[in-house]
C-alpha cells in the first residue's frame, strides 16, 4: 500500500521535493505502526501539504515558534502567539487528537486581533480536522453525528470563502489544491489495480465535498476540480446510460490537457470498459490518450509502471482492433504481440498478480502462437513458453493450460484443444479476435498437414467434420470454400487440388493439375491476330492481349510479391504480362501438334 | 457532381452535349451546362459546334443576351485553338497551340495534351509523353513550383488517357510512376483547380478500375499492403473496400459493392460511361476464370448463385470465355467440365474419322474407276459391235460397191477409191 502511494506521489511530483518527502514517508510509516494504512496515507498528505503550505506563504506561517518570534513590534507579538496556537493545534491534528484541536481552532479563531491570513488558514485546518475526524469515525459507526460532522466540514468551507479575496491567489490556489487531495485524491489506475476500495472516502461525500470547494477554486483548479468530480462520476457511479457515459469522457479528456493523472485514468477507464464490453472500445479517443499520454511520459523522468503497462496493453488492443482489416495483417499482429509482452513485463515488474496480469498473458501467448504459425519456417520459431520470465512461472496453472492449449495445437488435438481453450473461457469475450483466429489457424494447418495429405477426394462436408473443434460454431461450406480458394490465391495451399462443385468434392494430389488453355500465349495471341485480320475487325485486337492479360488466362504460376516497393511491383506484374510463357506441358504439345496436323489434313480434303 | 464544377472551355461543350442526351444527369444540371456552354459558345462567336443545337434547345429563355467581353486576357490566349476545338477541327486547333509562342512550353504541351485526349489521338499523344521527359531532363529536375504542378496535372491527364485508351495496366504502371517521381501528386488529387478537365473523381475512379481489373486477382493482398499507395487508399475508400472483399473471395459482394460504388458514377460522367461496361465484363470473367482455376466441374446455375448474376449472362459469357481462348472445358447443358481440347483419343478418334473419310473417299475412287472400267469396257464391247456392225455393213456397202464398182468399171475408167 505504501508502495502503491509512494507510486501515485511520484507520478504527481515533479519537484525536487522528491527526496524530502520519500524520507517523511519512512518516518512517518515508522512513527505510526499502529494505525491503518488509509490513515496514514491522509496524514502523510496533511504532513506534505503542511510543508508546501509553509514555503508558499513565506515566514510569518512559518512552522517554528521560534521563527515568528523573531518580527519585531507588540503586533508580531500577538501574531507569533497566533502562530503558535495555530502550531499546536496542527500538531494535535496529527496525532489525531480531533477534540481538542477542535476547541483549540475555534479558540484561535474567536480571537480579535487575528489577520485574514492566519485566520484562512485556521479555518482551513478546521475544516480539514472535521473531516478526518468524521473520516476516522466512519468506519465505527455512521450515525448521525457523523453527518452533522461533514455539515460542518461544509459550514467551515462557506467561512472560508467570506476570507477568499483577502487572502493571497496563491495562498488560496494551495489550500484548493490541498482541499481536493484531500476530499478526492485523483483516481489514476486505481479502480482497475485495485478495485472499487480503492478510494478512501465514500465517493458520495467526496462529490458532496467538491461541490462546496467549487467557490473557492479559480482558473486551473476550478478544471482541476471539474476534471475530480468527473473522475468520481465516471468512476463510481454504476448505472448511468451509456450516452452520459460518453459525455463525461468526452469533456474529461477536453480538460485533461496535459495532467497525466487525469489521462491515465481516462486510459484506464477505457480499459475497465473494454475489459466489460470489448466491442464498446473507442479507438480514435483511446489512439488519441495514448498519444498524449507517451509524449508526456517521454518528458518525464519518471516510469509509472501502472501507466507504462497501460499504454502498452491499449497499443495491444487497438493493433487487434484493426486486425481484420487488410492492409498489413501480419504487422499488426506483431505489434499486437510485442504489446502484450511489454505490458505483461511492466504488470510483472509492478508485482500485479491480478486477472488483468493473466489476460495480458494469455493474449501474448495467442499472439505468439499465431505468428509462429503463420510463419513459414514455424520449425525455427521458439516457443514462448521458452522465454525466461515464463519458465519462472511456468507451475501455475494458468502456464499450464497455456502449455496444453499450445500441445494440442502443435499436435493436431481438435478436441484435446476445445477442451484446453475451455480452461481460458474467463478470457474469450476479451481476446474473441484472437482465439477466432487461433482456431482459423488451427483448421487450416489440419486441412493441409492431415486432411490433403491423406485423402485423394474426399467431401466437403466429410472435411468439415474433420475440422470440427468441440463445440464450437462449426466450419460452413463458404469459409471452407474460402479457405481453399484463398490457399490458391496466396499460393499457400500445400497440396494441389480441384475442386467439383457439382458434388462438393475435393480432389487431392499434384495428378489434378492440368492446363486450363492447350495454347500457349504467343501461339493464341498469333491465331488471334491472324483471325482479326482476316475478319477485318482490326477495332478490338489491340485490346485482346490487354484483356486476356486482365483475367490472368496465361498465367501459369501466381507470383509472389511481397515486401515490394510499388514500382518493383507493377514491374513485376509487367513482367509476367510479357513473358510469353510456354506451354508447361510437353503431354499437351503433341497432341495439339497432331490435332493442328488432323486439322490441315481435314482442310486439304474437304 | 455538383452543378459548378469548374468545367470550362471546349470540352464545358463537349460535356453539355453529353448531359443532355444522359437520362441519369437532373435538368438542373443539364440545363446549367448548357447555359455555360452556350454563353461560352457565344463568346468565341462560334456557330461551327457540331452541339450547337441541341446545346441551344436547353438553354433557357432568360438568357442575358449582351454580347459578354471577350477581353478577357485568358480567352484572348485561347480564342483561336477554342474556336477550332469547339467546331471539331482539332488537327487545326493542335496546329495553332504549337505555333503560340505567348505561353511556356508546358502550358502548350498541357494545351496540346487536352486537345489530342478530346479528339481521341493517342498515338500523339505517346509522343507528348516523351517530349515532357525530354523537357523535364534539359531541365534537370529544377523547376519552380507553378512548372511542377502543371508537370503534374500534366502526367495526371497522360494518365487517365491511357485509362480511355483501355490501357488499364499501363495507367496503373503510369500513375505508380507518377507518384514516384512526384508525390505532391496526391495534393492535386485533393484539390480542385480553376479549369477542370478531369475532375478529381473521375481521375480516382479511373485509377480505382485501372487497379482493380489489371491487378491479378493473387496479387491484390500484396498490392493492398504498398507503402507508397497508402495516400492513395484514403483518397479512394472505395478501392480499399472493393480489395478486401476481393481478398476475402467475397465476389458476390464485390460485384454488388463495385456496381453501387461505380455504375452510376459511370454511367453520367462523359468520360467514364465509354469503359465502365467493359470494365465490368472483364472483372466477371476474371472471376469465372478462377472458378474455372479451381474447378473440374461446376454448374452454371451455381455460378449465377453464387456471384449473383443471371443465368443467361452466366451461360453466354462462359460460352465465350471458353470458346474465345480455347479452353479445355466444355459445357453440357447446365454443366461446366474440363475436358481436353486435344488429346491423344481425340486424336485417334480424328484419324479415324479421318481414315472413314479417306475410305469413302477411296471407294467412291473405286466405285468411280469400276464406273469408268465399265464404261471404258462397254464402250470397247460398243466399240466392238458397232465395229463389226460396221464392218459388216462395210461388207455390204463393200459388196454394194464392189457390185458397183463392178458395174462402174465395167461403164467407165476407174481412178478414184473409197
Amino acid at each position: 500500500m505504501t508502495d502503491e502511494a509512494g507510486y501515485g506521489e511520484f507520478a504527481a511530483s515533479e519537484d525536487e521535493n522528491y527526496d524530502d518527502f520519500m524520507a517523511s514517508d519512512e518516518d512517518v510509516s515508522i512513527e505510526m505502526e499502529d494505525e491503518t494504512e488509509d490513515e496514514a496515507d491522509q496524514e502523510l498528505a496533511n504532513h506534505r501539504d503542511d510543508s508546501d503550505y509553509g514555503s508558499d506563504s513565506g515566514g510569518d506561517s512559518g512552522r517554528d515558534v521560534g521563527h515568528g518570534g523573531e518580527k519585531p513590534g507588540a503586533e508580531s507579538t500577538a501574531a507569533a502567539m497566533a502562530a503558535a496556537a495555530l502550531q499546536s493545534a496542527k500538531r494535535m491534528v496529527q496525532e489525531q487528537r480531533w477534540h481538542e484541536a477542535r476547541s483549540a481552532l475555534n479558540g484561535i479563531l474567536q480571537g480579535s486581533t487575528l489577520d485574514p491570513d492566519r485566520a484562512f488558514e485556521a479555518r482551513l485546518q478546521l475544516a480539514q480536522c472535521c473531516y478526518l475526524s468524521w473520516l476516522s469515525h466512519r468506519e465505527c459507526a455512521a450515525g448521525p453525528a457523523e453527518q452533522d460532522e461533514l455539515q460542518e466540514v461544509c459550514d467551515h468551507l462557506q467561512q472560508l470563502h467570506t476570507f477568499a479575496e483577502w487572502v493571497e491567489p496563491e495562498v488560496l490556489d494551495s489550500a484548493v489544491a490541498q482541499l481536493l487531495d484531500q476530499f478526492a485524491p485523483p483516481l489514476k489506475s486505481k479502480l482497475l489495480f485495485e478495485g472499487p476500495a480503492a478510494s478512501a472516502s465514500n465517493p458520495q461525500v467526496s462529490a458532496a465535498l467538491l461541490e462546496c470547494c467549487a467557490p473557492l477554486a479559480r482558473h486551473d483548479y476550478a478544471q482541476e476540480l471539474r476534471s475530480r468530480v468527473l473522475q468520481y462520476q465516471l468512476g463510481f457511479s454504476d448505472n448511468t446510460d451509456e450516452s452520459q457515459r460518453r459525455q463525461r469522457l468526452d469533456e474529461l479528456a477536453a480538460i485533461s490537457g496535459s495532467r497525466l493523472d487525469s489521462l491515465e485514468f481516462l486510459i484506464a477507464m477505457h480499459v475497465q470498459h473494454f475489459l466489460a464490453n470489448p466491442q464498446g472500445l473507442d479507438v480514435p479517443q483511446l489512439q488519441s490518450l495514448v498519444t498524449r499520454s507517451s509524449a508526456l511520459l517521454q518528458k518525464s523522468l519518471t516510469e509509472p509502471l501502472r501507466l507504462l503497462s497501460l499504454l502498452s496493453f491499449c497499443e495491444a488492443i487497438i493493433a487487434l482492433n484493426n486486425y481484420c482489416s487488410p492492409h498489413d495483417h501480419a504487422k499488426r499482429l506483431s505489434e499486437c504481440q510485442t504489446a502484450f509482452w511489454n505490458c505483461y513485463k511492466h504488470l510483472e515488474e509492478l508485482g500485479d498478480h491480478s486477472r488483468f496480469r493473466d489476460l495480458t498473458l494469455c493474449a501474448f501467448i495467442l499472439s505468439s502462437m499465431l505468428l509462429t504459425g503463420q510463419a513459414a519456417n514455424a520449425h525455427q520459431a521458439i516457443t514462448p513458453f521458452e522465454l525466461e520470465q515464463i519458465k519462472v512461472i511456468e507451475s501455475t496453472p494458468l502456464v499450464q493450460d497455456l502449455k496444453q492449449i499450445y500441445a494440442d495445437f502443435v499436435g493436431y488435438n481438435l478436441s484435446g484443444f476445445a477442451n484446453s481453450l475451455r480452461n481460458i473461457q474467463r478470457f474469450h469475450l476479451q481476446l474473441a479476435g484472437l482465439i477466432d483466429a487461433i482456431i482459423h489457424l488451427l483448421q487450416t494447418r489440419m486441412l493441409w498437414n492431415r486432411v490433403a495429405r491423406l485423402y485423394s477426394c474426399i467431401s466437403l462436408v466429410d472435411i468439415r467434420a474433420q475440422l470440427q473443434i468441440g463445440d464450437c460454431t462449426p466450419l460452413s461450406r463458404n469459409d471452407l470454400l474460402t479457405i481453399l480458394m484463398k490457399s490458391i490465391m496466396n499460393d499457400t495451399a500445400q497440396v494441389y487440388f480441384k475442386l467439383d462443385l457439382t458434388h462438393d468434392l475435393v480432389y487431392f494430389g499434384k495428378e489434378n493439375r492440368r492446363p486450363l488453355c492447350p495454347l500457349s500465349k504467343h501461339l493464341y495471341l498469333s491465331t488471334k491476330s491472324d483471325a482479326a485480320t482476316r475478319t477485318l475487325n482490326t477495332a478490338s485486337s489491340p485490346s485482346f492481349k490487354e484483356w486476356v492479360d486482365n483475367i490472368g488466362v496465361f498465367e501459369t504460376k501466381p507470383r509472389r510479391l511481397k515486401d515490394m516497393s510499388a514500382v518493383q511491383f507493377v514491374h513485376e506484374l509487367q513482367q509476367s504480362r510479357e513473358c510469353t510463357a510456354v506451354a508447361d506441358s510437353s503431354c499437351q504439345a503433341k497432341p495439339l501438334k497432331y490435332s493442328q496436323l488432323l486439322q490441315c489434313v481435314r482442310d486439304a480434303l474437304s | 457532381m455538383d452543378l459548378s464544377s469548374g468545367f470550362y472551355g471546349p470540352l464545358l461543350v463537349e460535356r453539355a452535349a453529353f448531359a443532355v442526351q444522359n437520362e441519369l444527369l437532373s435538368p438542373e444540371i443539364k440545363s446549367s451546362w448548357c447555359n455555360a456552354a452556350f454563353k461560352y459558345l457565344r463568346l468565341l462567336q462560334s456557330n461551327e459546334s457540331p452541339h450547337l443545337g441541341i446545346i441551344s434547345s436547353f438553354v433557357d429563355g432568360n438568357q442575358d443576351t449582351s454580347v459578354p467581353d471577350s477581353a478577357t486576357p485568358k480567352l484572348q490566349i485561347n480564342y483561336n485553338v477554342s474556336r477550332k476545338a469547339v467546331a471539331h477541327q482539332y488537327s487545326d486547333a493542335i496546329a495553332l497551340q504549337e505555333a503560340d509562342s505567348s505561353i511556356s512550353f508546358l502550358e502548350k504541351l498541357h494545351g496540346i495534351i487536352k486537345l489530342l485526349i478530346m479528339s481521341e489521338k493517342w498515338k500523339s499523344l505517346d509522343e507528348m509523353d516523351h517530349r515532357l521527359d525530354a523537357y523535364m531532363k534539359s531541365k534537370e529536375d529544377y523547376l519552380s513550383e507553378p512548372e511542377k504542378h502543371t508537370t503534374s496535372s500534366i502526367r495526371i491527364l497522360i494518365c487517365g488517357a491511357l485509362f480511355l485508351q483501355g490501357r488499364y495496366f499501363d495507367c496503373l504502371k503510369y500513375f505508380v510512376m507518377v507518384i514516384q517521381k512526384d508525390p505532391g501528386v496526391f495534393d492535386i488529387l485533393l484539390l480542385s483547380g480553376s479549369e477542370v478537365f478531369f475532375t478529381n473523381e473521375e481521375i480516382i475512379t479511373m485509377i480505382t478500375l485501372s487497379v482493380i481489373v489489371s491487378v491479378p486477382l493473387d496479387n491484390y493482398e500484396e498490392f493492398a499492403q504498398l507503402e507508397e499507395l497508402k495516400p492513395f487508399f484514403v483518397i479512394a475508400p472505395a478501392l480499399s473496400n472493393c480489395l478486401s472483399l476481393l481478398i476475402d473471395t467475397s465476389y458476390n459482394s464485390f460485384l454488388k459493392l463495385w456496381t453501387e460504388s461505380f455504375g452510376q458514377k459511370c454511367a453520367s460522367s462523359y468520360f467514364l460511361c465509354g469503359r465502365w461496361k467493359e470494365v465490368q465484363a472483364t472483372m466477371r470473367y476474371k472471376i469465372y476464370f478462377f472458378y474455372l482455376r479451381i474447378s473440374n466441374r461446376v454448374e452454371i446455375s451455381y455460378l449465377s448463385e453464387t456471384l449473383g448474376i443471371d443465368v443467361e449472362t452466366v451461360r453466354a459469357e462462359i460460352n465465350s470465355l471458353i470458346e474465345d481462348l480455347t479452353l479445355n472445358f466444355s459445357i453440357n447443358d447446365q454443366l461446366v467440365y474440363y475436358r481436353n481440347r486435344y488429346e491423344m483419343s481425340d486424336v485417334v478418334k480424328e484419324l479415324s474419322s479421318s481414315k472413314v473419310i479417306l475410305d469413302e473417299r477411296i471407294e467412291k475412287l473405286k466405285n468411280q474407276n469400276d464406273l469408268v472400267r465399265y464404261q471404258v469396257q462397254q464402250s470397247i464391247i460398243e466399240n466392238n459391235a458397232r465395229l463389226r456392225e460396221r464392218s459388216e455393213t462395210l461388207d455390204t456397202c463393200n459388196d454394194e460397191f464392189n457390185e458397183n464398182l463392178q458395174n462402174f468399171v465395167s461403164n467407165s475408167e476407174p481412178d478414184l477409191g473409197d
